[in-house]
This record gives structure tokens, sequence and C-alpha cells, in this order.
């Protein structure tokens, strides 16, 4: 019967080609401008480290000026969200979390060892340690991240990404390749595989969606080396520090390291700031942290919230979208009456021979779902369309932003019919209503 | 107007399809003037002038590569280098480049408690000549003079006790007149600072920062291993002037040059994401009126349709072809207007949660007339196809039966 059914709406919307293709246009249109709005918003606010985002755990600390808070935010009084090498190092020795690491930032020439001086180019680094990669479930194409003696060693060797290694190797494993790193050798011990977090949320929040950095090395090597760059990250001071050279910044107060620990769950989030807690008051004793302690720790969620990483024209957009696709909805429900209506007779024929109103009503359900899956599908490819158009747009954001996965196209087939059959409900339910007698008189 | 009154009896009758068009048109309505103030809001703040000479203006990041005790020396004498290519008028070098998000910003207060909060403001802190080479307009009191300029490894202004501000800031500072400006003192992080002069205008780093016209200049030389320099070509020597001073600073050793940009680029990548926005935002208003005409259009079509008979009896009686098309045009005008009537009332409550939700500014009057003006208009234009074509139905229809 149900086939039946499909049959007659199959026949149905034939017969009045422009009526259908007015509905099926703007159900398309609607969903698709919903789904690309959608889209990319689901893309920014994803989790960046599925199944992990929990436990893992950025610390801030309240080591600031004793006379001037660090800054306003909402009203009150906030602490920085870097750490200062003197704190990051100390907590980094304790290992008192399941996993930590710092993160630091650097630029410097880079170059293969091969290729002439003249070829080398600025290149931002990331100075971390070993377990930033376990951590982040970074994925290796070669080698493996160092260990825990390299770091404390400070070992001169490089993780590569794997678009640098395309740059500086032309993809090749170059496993024990030497990488000239700001005039220094450095030994190339991994490369990744593809790795884009997004949003990018271990950092600042002006690098969200771009690529993360190309080469990784160990932080102790980049204090070994003395490098300090100040124009490709940030380093807050308070207390007119003279940052003259990384000593000068390494005994000072002013912050520049990210902090973050990974727990081995996240009940254990308070036994951990107790621990912090307990730091800062070891540290007020000797002088540092005479500040209000509003030392905190932050899981991946609420540092991108706090971070304000998803804009708010994003969302805005997906209102705006949606309330777009309701006045689209709005107008095929005002087809389908007009339609439903034109088949007054039909109707009127049907139920004097038989038909219940359930009848009437299963046959023009089956019209609202085809229309919707036809909406859907002709959306979707509309969807896809707009999102190519609008990653050239957004050129400056990645354009992995703005790509469907498998659930998303489905649900957008998923979200059509549901649209049209619900907005369907009501001329349905006035086609029901059609008296057999009125529709019969007239013939 | 004698049709005004059938045309609502009819609509009245069957009000389910005008209902729906009527919701559909308010929705449209509502979102055609948010959006709409949202991306002439954008425009303005895209259009915004900076101050600067930007046609002239190229900016690059270069280390000094020698010991930190020679910085000042090296940094004297690359300016003193530039100065003497021909193709450049003027260079300076400054804490941030505006436009490029990458800067300091600090509270100011009148006193030296945070109580007494003023504003917040963009902070640039640079070498003498800054306004000759921004090409900054001085509009009240002086420029700073050689003998306040300051030296600093660490911090942009902590060393100086005079400052300069943007109009939009003095604005700020003295509220009633802002020409009263010049010669008070203002406190940051508790230290005071003697305003001496006003430029025009110099926006701030951020260009998306509605507050950005809010600048605070002050006269620090800020020495580091990498300094910013901005440099000033004369008109039509910018490319010349680029490949000079590129050539002239690599001529030193050990030198690295980064971000070597003529300001044009600069102000485009600092735009992209609002650029892209009203791009976005100017997308979605062309569809939302596509969709609208074609509500609009299908409804007229399909009322047609279904009153074929009605049409054929008004012509048969001596309705002319222009009364039919008046007809319809009138009814369409009658369900766009109570479309715009409900429209009005959502836009005001969407615009007050949308300000409550995103802290947007409220949307002016007028945007309601303009706005209600182009669905009219753009309901007009849906609806005179079906209505001509429903004036060329022949009166004989009428006497057939069926």
């Amino acid at each position: 019967m149900l086939l039946y059914y499909f049959k007659l709406a199959m026949l149905s919307i034939r017969k009045t080609p422009l009526l259908s293709f007015l509905m099926i246009a703007t159900i398309a249109i609607g969903i698709a401008a919903t789904m690309i709005t959608y889209t990319v918003n689901y893309m920014m606010t994803q989790d960046p480290v599925p199944g992990k985002s929990d436990r893992l755990f950025t610390v801030h600390l309240s080591s600031w000026d004793p006379n001037v808070g660090y800054r306003m935010k909402d009203g009150k009084e906030d602490i920085p969200i870097f750490m200062t090498y003197q704190d990051a190092t100390n907590l980094y020795t304790d290992q008192r979390a399941h996993k930590q690491t710092i993160i630091s930032f650097h630029k410097a020439m880079v170059r293969s060892a091969a290729q002439p001086r003249g070829q080398a180019t600025m290149t931002y680094l990331r100075p971390t340690t070993h377990e930033f990669f376990s951590m982040l479930n970074v994925p290796f194409l070669y080698g493996s991240p160092w260990d825990a003696s390299d770091d404390s060693q400070g070992s001169q060797i490089v993780v590569l990404s794997k678009k640098k290694n395309e740059q500086l190797f032309q993809g090749e494993n170059s496993l024990g390749r030497e990488v000239v790193i700001g005039g220094l050798i450095y030994r190339v011990v991994g490369v990744l595989d593809e790795w884009l977090p997004l949003p990018r949320f271990y950092t600042e929040r002006s690098d969200s969606y771009s690529e993360p950095r190309g080469l990784f090395v160990p932080f102790q090597s980049s204090i070994n080396n003395d490098w300090l760059s100040g124009t490709d990250g940030s380093v807050y001071c308070w207390g007119g520090a003279d940052l003259i050279d990384l000593n000068a910044l390494k005994a000072s107060e002013c912050v520049w390291l990210f902090y973050w620990v990974e727990l081995a769950s996240a009940e254990l989030r308070d036994d951990y700031l107790a621990y912090i807690n307990r730091y800062a008051q070891e540290q007020k004793a000797l002088g540092r942290f005479q500040r209000e302690q509003m030392n905190r720790v932050m899981n991946v969620a609420e540092f991108i919230e706090y971070n304000e990483v998803v804009n708010k024209d994003g969302r805005i957009a997906v209102w705006l979208a949606m309330a777009f696709l309701i006045a689209c909805l709005l107008n095929t429900m005002s087809l389908m009456m007009t339609k439903f209506h034109g088949k007054g007779a039909e109707v009127g024929l049907r139920r004097a021979v038989g038909a219940s109103k359930v009848d009437i009503a299963r046959q023009f359900f089956c019209e609202t779902v085809i229309i919707g899956l036809a909406g859907g599908a002709i959306g979707l490819v509309l969807a896809l369309l707009g999102l190519y158009v609008t990653s050239e747009v957004y050129s400056h954001l990645h354009a992995g932003l703005m790509e469907m996965n498998l659930s998303l196209m489905l649900l957008t087939i998923g979200s059509s019919v549901l649209a049209s059959t619900v907005f369907g409900l009501y001329p349905i339910y006035k086609a029901c209503q059609i008296q057999p007698s009125s529709q019969l008189k007239s013939l | 107007m004698k049709d005004l009154t059938p045309i609502l009896k009819t609509l009245w009758k069957s009000k389910t399809g005008p209902f729906l068009l009527v919701i559909q048109i308010a929705v449209a309505f509502t979102i055609l003037i948010n959006v709409g103030h949202m991306a002439i809001n954008k425009w303005h703040e895209i259009n915004k002038p900076s101050g600067l000479d930007e046609a002239h203006l190229f900016t690059f990041t270069a280390n000094l590569p020698v010991e930190p005790d020679s910085y000042q020396a090296r940094l004297e004498q690359d300016f003193a280098d530039i100065l003497e290519l021909a193709s450049v008028e003027s260079v300076n070098a400054t804490n941030s480049v505006p436009l490029t998000s990458w800067g300091l910003g600090l509270a100011l207060n009148r006193t030296e408690s945070d109580e007494s909060y003023i504003s917040y403001a963009g902070v640039y802190s640079m070498s003498s000549n800054f306004v000759e080479t921004l090409g900054l307009e001085v509009i009240m009191g002086r420029k700073f003079d050689d003998a306040e300029m300051r030296l600093s490894s660490d911090d942009y202004m902590i060393k100086s006790t005079t400052a300069m501000v943007t109009k939009a800031l003095a604005e700020k500072i003295s509220p009633e007149d802002w020409t009263q400006t010049v010669g008070k003192t203002i406190y940051i992080n508790g230290r005071p600072y003697q305003i001496v002069g006003i430029v025009n205008e110099l926006i701030a780093t951020w260009p998306a920062w509605w507050g950005n016209k809010r600048s605070i200049i002050f006269p620090v030389l800020t020495l580091t291993n990498e300094s910013k320099f901005m440099v000033r070509a004369h008109p039509g020597q910018l490319q010349q002037a680029m490949e000079e001073v590129h050539t002239l600073l690599m001529r030193q050793p050990g030198r690295i040059i980064d971000k070597y940009h003529p300001f044009s680029h600069t102000r485009e990548t600092g735009y992209k994401p609002m650029i892209s926005s009203l791009v976005i935002l100017i997308a979605v208003t062309i569809g939302l009126m596509v969709v609208t005409m074609l509500g609009t259009f299908g409804q007229a079509r399909f009322a047609i349709l279904r009153r074929k008979r009605q049409i054929g009896i008004r012509r048969a009686l001596g309705a002319s072809k222009w009364q039919i098309v008046r007809y319809y045009i009138l009814e369409n005008m009658v369900i766009t207007s109570f479309g715009i009537l409900l429209g009005v009332i959502c836009a005001i409550l969407l615009n007050v949660k949308l300000m409550d939700f995103f802290d947007l500014l409220s949307v002016p009057g007028e945007y309601f007339l303009v706005g209600a003006a182009v669905i009219l208009v753009a309901g007009q234009f849906a609806v005179i196809p079906p209505a001509l074509s429903a004036a060329n139905i022949s009166p004989a229809s009428a006497t057939r039966s069926v």
C-alpha cells in the first residue's frame, strides 16, 4: 500500500511541475543556508581532542604584581593565561599530573642541511616537552616523540609537521636527517601525519583557526640556546623587568609559557587544583604570589569558552539562517496548501469510494516525504557548493572548517525531511477535512 | 480603492494561505532589518579612516644584528641610511603597526585609582618623527620634541611622562569639550601622563575593535632585538623604496627581515574577516529576498489559478484588464503591509534579544522604513507577472462550466 502511495505522490508531483519545483527549491535553499552556517559553526566548536578534552587542563596562576591587577575581564579581575619560567619549570619538575607539558614559542631562519644558506626561511617553531604529542593525540607518520632524557638534556632534535617535511625533504622519510635552525644543527626524530586540531586550543586566541607550527623542538634546547623572540608570541611583564636576554626573562616575573596537564580522570581535577594552591602558598611564603590567590585549572572546553575562540558572528549567522529556513518552510507550507486544495476533487472521489481520512493523510504524507527528500538532496548539493564558496571567501580561516562530514550530510537530508513533514501536517489536516459530498456535487 | 473591501473579505474567507505569506514576510522583514543593519555597520567599520597616509607607507620587522648595548647606535644608523635613499621621505620605529591586531591596549583613568576609569585605548610608542612618517594631522597642542624621547628595552610607556591622544579619545577624556584635553593629566596603572597634543585620527591596531578610533601615543623608542619599522615613500615611489630599503638592510650580515608589506596589504589582511562576514551577510540578504519573492509569486499565481472563473466573470461583466491587475497588486500590498506590521513587532523584539545575547547596537528607525519599502517593492515585482497573466484570462472561460 505504501508503495502505491509513493507512486501516487510521484504522479502528483509530476502533474504540477512548477508548484513542485517551487516547493523543493525553497526547502533546498533554506536547508542549504542553515547547513552552511551550521557546518562552519559546528566545525569551529567541535571537540579538538575527542575523548580527552575533559581531562586536559591548562593551569593559570596568580603570580601577578601585588599593586596592580593583571587585567579586568567582564568586570572582574583576571589572572594571566601564561606562566612564568620559574613556575612552569617548578611544576614540571614536580610531575604531579599524569602527563604535563610546557608550551613556548620561537621563530628562526630554518633550512635543511642540504639546502644552501640563502634558501633559509623565517619559520615559527614550537619549543615544548615530550608529552605534548601524546597528550594532544598527535599522529606520527615516521619516528616518534623524543623522550624525557632529551627534555632534560635539551637535545638538538626536531619533529617536523607533514607539510614542513614536504618543504624541507620533499616528503621523504627524513628520520636522522639534519635541519639548520637559526644556525644550529637539529636532527629529525619524527614526522607528523596530517594533524589539524580545530580550534587550536592550546595557545592564544589569535592562532585558533590557523595551522599548527611546523617544527617542534625540546623546550630545554631553546633555553640552552638562549632563544628569545618577542613578536610571535606574548610576553607580559610587571615590575620593570629589563628583558635584554633570555636569562633576564627566566629570572623575571614575566609570563609567557602555556602549561597544560593531562589527568588520569576528570575527577582528579580538585586534587590537582589543591596541589596548585599548595604550590602557590609555598611561593607566597617565599615572598612571591602576594595578590589574592585566584589560581585555576581549566579544561579544554572551558578554556575555549574563556578565550572567546568561537566568534559571535558565527552564532548569529546560525540563528539568522534558521529564521531564514522557517521563512522558506512557511513558503513551502502555503504552496502545499494550494496544492492539496487543488486536489480537492481527487480527495473527494477517493473518500467517496471508501478511503478513510487516515488513508488520505498517508497518501499526502508520502508526498511531503518525497518533497523533503528531494529538497534535502538538492539542499545538500547547494550547501556543498555554498561551503566551497564560503571557504574561498573566508580564505583566512582553515578550509577544514568548511567541510561536511558524513553525519552532517545525513543531518542535512534528515532535517529537510523532518521540516517538510512537520510543515506539511497542517495542509494534510486541511486536505483530510474535505467532505466527499461537496466535491462530488461540483463534478 | 473600492476594491479594498472585497479584497479584505476574500482574504478573510480563505485566510490560511495569505496568513502564511504574512508570517513569511514578517520573518523576512525581521531578518532583513537586522542583517542589513549588521552589514552596514560592518561596512562603516571597514571604511573607517586610519589617519595614515596609507598609499605611501610600507612596514616590516627587522632584527638589529648586534649586541644589545649597541642596539641604539645600530637603529639610529639604520634610520640615517634609510633616510639617505632618494625614494624615502620618512622612517620611524613603532611598538606595533596599525591594523595588524598585534599591540597593547590599556585602561586610562582620571586619577591614580582604578575607579576613575575613562576608557580603554590602543597604545603606540613611536620614535620622534612618527607624525611625519604616518602622515598624521596634529589638530591641537604640539607634537613631541626630541628632549621628550625615551629609550626602553621592555616597556612602552613607563619611562615617559607625556602622551598624545586621538580626537576620539580626547572626546572621552573631556566629554564636555574635547578641545580642553591638552594639558590634562591622565593615569595609567597609577602613573600620571600629561597630554601635550591631539591627532585627528590614528586607528588602533585591532580592526575588529569597535573603539579603535581611540589611541594614545607615547614618545618611547623600544629597543629589542627586533624592531618594527614604518617607512613613508615619496609619492609614486613606493615600489622603488621597498626594493631599495630591502637591499640596503640586507647588506648588514645576520640581518633578518620579516613581514615586508605595503600598508595596503596590512589593511586587506586586517579587514579580511570583516569583509568575509559582510559578503556572507549580503548573500543572506539576497537569498532571503529571492525566497520572499518566490513565495509571493507562488501565492499570487495559485490564488489566481483558483479564481480563474471569478476573474472571467468580472471580465465578462465589463472589468478592464487594468482593473484585474490592480486588484491583485492591491491584494498583495494588503498582505505585505500586514507582514511588515507583524515584522516591525518581531524586529523590535528580536533586536532586543540580539542585543542581550550578542551585545549588538540597536537598529535605528530609518532601517524600518527602508526595509518596508524594499519588501513592498520586491512584493510588487513578484506579483506583476501572475497579475498580468490573470488579466489575460478571457471572459469566455467564465461561461464554460469548469
